[in-house]
């Protein structure tokens, strides 16, 4: 961040005497230094701050900062071990700053911008379209997103429930959110009487 | 194109595309979905702007 406020007062500070004195482009050198200022060291801040404003797009503040996305967020701080999330969140089984893309995206190779290209239209939606009144998910969660972490771990290896299923698991067949598995995940209807963590959360 | 208004056409390109990094600035200031609208939206059009106009004033200027 601190190199890219760098960058950027740089580009501003070296497109400041062409404003001032245009003329200096009548030579070869000043030709030289106008494209640089004005076409090279733009695009480069351009994208560096393209790049810095993707990232943020990955963060907890910033998935919660539509309010329809608030009680997902406050799930986050469920006090009870059954709901998934929470669980995640608190145990820092997932980064704390980033949990909602960590699970909410692909793991796929262009799942990055795949996934951003869906924010867009959530931001249409958002503020010149109708909020649906349930929120869910595109498709049914994909057991990937899962697997991609605890797919090796011994504690789910092991695990007793996952002993006659894991071949339908790892195919996705049975799902990890189903009924009676890890069902409970946000559960944004009952988490406004829920125990929170920390206390100071509600 | 004349010395004169080749100068205000490089002047004009500059003043946009610093135009467009001050947005850029300001849109990193908070963490929204609308931080980055204006910084592809207006901050980015002020920049393809600037360098549009730059790009188009050497093209116009016949090499000289």
């Amino acid at each position: 961040m601190t190199l890219l406020i760098i960058l950027l007062v740089v580009s501003i500070v070296l497109l400041a005497p062409i404003v001032v004195r245009p003329s200096l482009t009548t030579d070869r050198a000043g030709r030289i230094f106008a494209f640089c200022a004005i076409i090279v060291l733009p695009l480069m801040a351009g994208f560096a701050g393209l790049s810095e404003h993707v990232e943020r797009t990955k963060t907890v503040e910033f998935c919660t900062s539509c309010h329809v996305m608030q009680k997902y967020g406050k799930s986050l701080h469920i006090d009870d071990l059954e709901h998934l999330a929470g669980q995640h969140w608190q145990y820092n089984r997932v980064p704390q700053e980033t949990a909602c893309f960590s699970c909410h995206t692909n793991y796929t190779l262009y799942g990055d911008y795949k996934a951003k290209l869906r924010g867009l239209r959530h931001v249409y939606v958002q503020y010149l379209g109708t909020i649906p009144s349930k929120i869910s998910l595109y498709s049914p969660y994909n057991n990937r997103e899962c697997l991609h972490c605890h797919g090796s771990s011994r504690s789910f290896v092991e695990a007793v429930p996952h002993k006659d299923e894991m071949k339908a698991i790892r195919a996705n067949g049975r799902s990890c959110l189903d009924k009676g598995c890890h069902g409970t995940v946000h559960d944004v209807a009952q988490v406004d009487s829920l125990s929170l963590w920390p206390k100071e959360e509600k | 194109m004349s010395e004169q208004a080749l100068e205000v056409r490089l002047r004009a390109s500059a003043l946009l595309v610093m135009v467009g990094i001050i947005v850029e600035i300001a849109s990193l200031t908070w963490r929204h979905p609308t931080a980055f609208i204006v910084f592809v939206g207006v901050g980015g059009l002020f920049m393809a702007a600037g360098m549009t106009s730059f790009l188009w004033s050497i093209v116009s200027r016949g090499g000289k």
